[in-house]
């Protein structure tokens, strides 16, 4: 899908953001190619439905888009931003939505992964699935860290960004969110 | 905090860094090593990735959005217009429309901007007289001011709305169809943004979900805004931004119910409209405009109307008929025609889309090595500069020139631009000094408010021609106002505006944010600033829980043994992490927790200063390699400098500088961008083809054209009409990508006829058809449409009494030329 463009692949993220937020398009496809699979991970394993994830997804970077011209490279990493972004929108997302999303039949083949043999493809499934069943247990706190770290692939100091806490508070988190984590996947 | 986190957090670093797993666990505490290996498998889990295209859309998407908030700025030319047309208004009620409307032309081409490439047949048009349109639209219902619409009008929260491209075709899909939806009455549904609909007591009202709507109503979108009507008969309209349309006659009956009639009137905006055929000479499919009318027959199409009333139809399939003043041309595939205020409808003229890059701006643009006139109508968005990648629409005109109808940025060139962050030093009108740099301003600069000496800023701008840099964009990245702190502790004290916390006079002010409950011996979060007199502001107070007891304060190092920063003294142990080149009189940042006995203890003392090193990058062309010279900069470059090799004068390049306390550079860094190689453009071309033979073609207006391995789909002879796709070198060489041919003419006509005689055709072969004498002239055109040669096998179907049989009344291009 990466379809940035040469000279952009180029450049570093400052960059590409301010260039972003000066109205390039080719720079906002370039963070969209940079960003959009984590932060669908990061969505997907809040909301435990391919296609709202999708939805999701895309209004978080629309918002990235309206919200450009506000953001300021002295403040918080863009990174770190653009996750507080999706992490308000999950929020808000909770907040209005009651039902369920069902999944529909035809969205079922992205959860198949090529050049993997279904009995793979099952294992990883319900590890994935223990592994998010799991988080869901952890305090909100822990939560937003281990997922932040460990699905967003986001560093100590872009977590600490994102969720407005100190890198020291951050790795304590880390380490009870990690041991949380395990001890309620042993309890399955 | 404590050592084990520590640990863990290092190792994790060190397999995030791609170290073995086997070696981060070495010598950890067992817990922390089934953690990292809890980590460590959850990063090697497979999670589900997005849909593909989904992914596509939205990114497609993103950028249309971008465009459509991109801050515009009208050529000089355009802007003098706008402003004599202003004037021209009147009333207050065209005043408002007015400011709409200036508006939508500025800002059209975001959204439904996305064009229509000639993909269909495109035949000789003809120009007649035939009866005024029917019914003068009346004067657009009054439209509010943009300022005193709600801010969602014009900045509205864009939803993720379904939508998916294909090519140049948008589709939009319609979520639900009302119960109400009938011949009679269209289903409205706004696609984005801020969609209106009018009442019968005029009354405007925002139409959240699908409704519907019927004759003698009105339906007008925002800013960003987008709507779609869908008809009875599948016949579908798409509303762009700032569009308003008026339904006049509603009555789409369906093939097997009746005649599909279906009569709008367009004031403003931007639609497009996909109709679906219909074989019957009842049915008709109008849009209107202040100054024409646009017949369809199954066609798509697209009508645009700017402020100055000027409308525009641009024909993707079939065909339309459009009207004003008692003419009549005829527009098919691949073509536009243009209705000026007071006048005819302009000939229909051919096509030409592409984009490319920027050599030449002015009253004549050049553009991918084409040169496009512009005038009173073209519409140019995102201010374009030379070297800057454009999309152009535009069409050709009678002399074989290409006019421009709008021009829209797609990219600027990263070619001699720079960027410097640094302190300002100095500061007037015509020019500052960032960083020991002189900077020129001009009044085009934008300079972010409020910016003073002492403040650090970054300067993004242009190398000119002659090295010097000009700013284009100058924004405050910090001010010296005093060094951050936060920490939790202790209410000892407080009283007014004096605290004591945890040991620290701490003073508050009416802008600091305090937790109302707060009493001493609470346990709060303080955050503020340390400023130029050693007074510690706080920017907010708050509770927090006992066990939140860390700080982060920023200052210069007094002491090192013990510690003291920023007045304040701590303690560090074998885990803090110490940047090893820190020294007394360094900006520290310390991060750390307060003990339970007061005790300050840092986990971490980080260096901020760098010795006032700074550095700025910049792009540019490479003059000269021996000595160093990018886009006319001298660059002294040293065995020190990383040059990145194969770098050829001419290519683009990165430099990275460092500038030193004296003011010299030092050229850290130079990289290639791109080869200079690029095609200048690339375009799309609707023309006819006077001759192909051997390899050589040779096209109307064009220079002869020698085909190489070139993919055409469909057979080329003369007269065709044929999208060539080619794209334009530096040098200028064309290179042909590929060719359709989107209608090839009837080799042969009957022997036995002169040019003057007439010809005997079926007219609309099938159940309507109908034997005819036309023209030998007209019978091109004829064909084009699918009649045949020769009187209608099986007789004439009598009820047809089409809409064509003017016919006679049509000429060819060759007649009127």
């Amino acid at each position: 899908m990466n379809q940035t463009k040469k000279y952009l692949l180029e450049l570093n993220e400052v960059e590409l953001v301010r260039l972003a937020r000066d109205g390039d398009a080719e720079a906002v496809g370039a963070l969209y190619d940079r960003h959009q699979a984590q932060i669908f991970r990061y969505v997907w394993s809040r909301v435990d439905n391919q296609r709202l994830a999708e939805d999701l997804t895309g209004e978080i970077f629309t918002r990235m888009v309206v919200n450009l011209p506000k953001y300021r490279p002295s403040g918080i990493p863009f990174r770190a931003w653009l996750y507080r972004i999706a992490y308000n929108l999950i929020m808000d997302h909770y907040r209005t939505a009651n039902g369920r999303h069902p999944l529909p039949l035809q969205h079922a083949h992205n959860l198949s992964h090529d050049g993997q043999n279904p009995s793979t493809i099952i294992e990883t499934q319900l590890t994935i699935d223990r592994v998010r069943r799991a988080l869901a247990r952890l305090e909100p706190a822990q939560r937003d860290v281990v997922e932040l770290r460990f699905l967003a692939g986001m560093s100590l100091r872009e977590v600490a960004g994102t969720l407005d806490k100190s890198v020291a508070a951050i790795k304590s988190i880390q380490h009870r969110g990690l041991k949380a984590l395990r001890a309620a996947l042993q309890q399955g | 905090m404590n050592k084990l986190e520590d640990l863990l957090q290092e190792r994790l670093e060190q397999l995030e860094a791609g170290q073995p797993l086997a070696v981060c666990l070495a010598g950890l505490p067992e817990e922390e090593a089934k953690l990292l290996r809890l980590t460590a498998d959850l990063q090697a889990l497979t999670y589900p990735l997005p849909d593909r295209e989904t992914a596509v859309a939205q990114r497609a998407s993103l950028q249309r959005l971008t465009q459509s908030r991109q801050p515009r700025r009208a050529p000089a030319g355009w802007g003098t217009i706008l402003a004599d047309w202003w004037r021209a208004q009147t009333t207050a009620r065209r005043g408002a429309l007015a400011a709409l409307a200036a508006v939508t032309v500025i800002t059209l081409v975001a959204g439904l901007g996305g064009l229509f490439a000639p993909d269909e047949a495109a035949t000789p048009v003809a120009m007649t007289e035939s009866e005024p349109a029917s019914g003068e639209p009346a004067a657009p219902a009054s439209v509010p001011d943009l300022a005193e619409m709600p801010e969602s009008a014009v900045e509205p929260a864009v939803e993720p709305a379904p939508v998916v491209e294909s090519g140049n075709t948008l589709f939009i899909p319609l979520v639900s169809i009302p119960l109400d939806f009938g011949p009679q009455k269209a289903a409205l549904e706004p696609v984005q943004g801020l969609v209106e609909m009018q009442t019968t007591e005029g009354e405007w009202t925002a139409v959240s979900r699908t409704t519907t709507i019927a004759a003698g109503q009105r339906v007008r979108t925002g800013a960003f805004s987008q709507a779609a009507l869908a008809f009875f008969d599948g016949s579908r309209a798409e509303l762009g931004p700032n569009t308003e349309l008026s339904l006049d006659v509603l009555d789409a009956q369906p093939p097997d119910k009746g005649f599909r009639t279906v009569v709008m009137t367009q004031w403003l905006g931007e639609s497009r409209h996909d109709v679906q055929f219909r074989n019957d000479s009842g049915s008709r499919y109008e849009v209107k405009t202040p100054n024409g009318t646009g017949v369809a027959r199954g066609t798509s199409f697209q009508v645009r109307v700017t402020a100055d009333l000027y409308a525009q139809y641009t024909v993707a399939k079939g065909r339309v008929d459009v009207t004003g003043l008692d003419v009549t041309v005829r527009v098919t595939a691949g073509r536009t025609s243009a209705i000026p205020a007071d006048s005819p409808p302009s000939r229909p003229a051919f096509r030409i889309t592409g984009e490319g890059e920027v050599t030449q701006i002015g009253p004549e643009w050049e553009v991918g090595g084409q040169t496009f006139q512009t005038g009173d109508h073209t519409i140019i968005i995102g201010n374009p500069q030379v070297g800057d990648w454009v999309r152009v629409e535009g069409h050709l005109q009678a002399d074989g020139g290409r006019m421009a109808d709008f021009i829209s940025l797609l990219h600027r060139s990263p070619a001699n631009r720079f960027t410097i962050t640094g302190p300002v030093e100095a500061m007037d009108a015509a020019g500052w000094t960032v960083a020991g740099q002189p900077i020129a301003v001009d009044e085009a600069t934008d300079v972010e408010d409020g910016i003073v000496v002492g403040d650090t800023v970054r300067v993004d701008g242009l190398i000119q021609d002659d090295g010097s840099f000009l700013a284009e964009q100058i924004r405050l990245i910090a001010r010296d106002d005093g060094l951050p702190f936060e920490f939790t502790g202790v209410v000892e004290a407080m009283a007014g505006d004096a605290w004591t916390i945890s040991g620290i006079a701490i003073t508050s002010d009416a802008d600091t944010e305090v937790d109302t409950a707060i009493v001493v011996g609470d346990v709060v979060k303080v955050e503020g600033q340390i400023l130029a007199d050693g007074v510690w502001l706080a920017h907010e107070i708050k509770l927090v829980d006992d066990d939140e007891n860390e700080f982060e304060i920023t200052g210069v190092v007094e002491t090192m043994a013990p510690w003291r920063v920023a007045g304040i003294e701590f303690e560090t142990r074998d885990w803090t992490e110490i940047d090893p080149d820190v020294a007394i009189g360094d900006l520290v940042k310390v991060e750390g927790i307060i003990l339970a006995d007061g005790t300050w203890v840092a986990d971490e003392i980080e260096r901020l200063d760098d010795g006032g090193v700074l550095t700025f990058v910049f792009y540019g062309a490479v003059d000269s390699a021996s000595p160093w010279v990018v886009s006319g900069v001298p660059l002294p470059v040293t065995d020190a400098t990383a040059v990145a090799p194969n770098i050829a004068v001419g290519d683009l390049v990165r430099v990275t500088v460092t500038l030193l306390p004296d003011g010299t550079w030092l050229v850290e860094q130079i990289e290639l961008v791109y080869d200079d190689v690029a095609d200048q453009g690339c375009f799309s071309v609707t023309a006819v083809v006077i001759s192909f033979n051997g390899g050589q073609l040779v096209l109307d207006d064009w220079p002869p054209l020698t085909l190489g391995d070139v993919e055409i789909e469909g057979d080329v002879a003369a007269n065709s009409v044929i999208v060539i796709n080619f794209c334009i070198s530096e040098d200028g060489a064309i290179t042909i990508v590929s060719i359709l041919v989107l209608f090839t003419p009837t080799p042969t006509l009957p022997p036995s006829q002169n040019p003057g005689d007439n010809v005997t055709i079926c007219h609309k072969p099938g159940r309507n058809q109908h034997t005819l004498t036309v023209a030998q002239s007209a019978l091109q055109e004829h064909l084009n449409h699918g009649d045949a040669l020769g009187a209608c096998s099986g007789g004439d179907d009598d009820d047809d009494h089409g809409d064509d049989h003017d016919d006679d009344h049509h000429h060819d291009d060759d007649d009127d030329d």
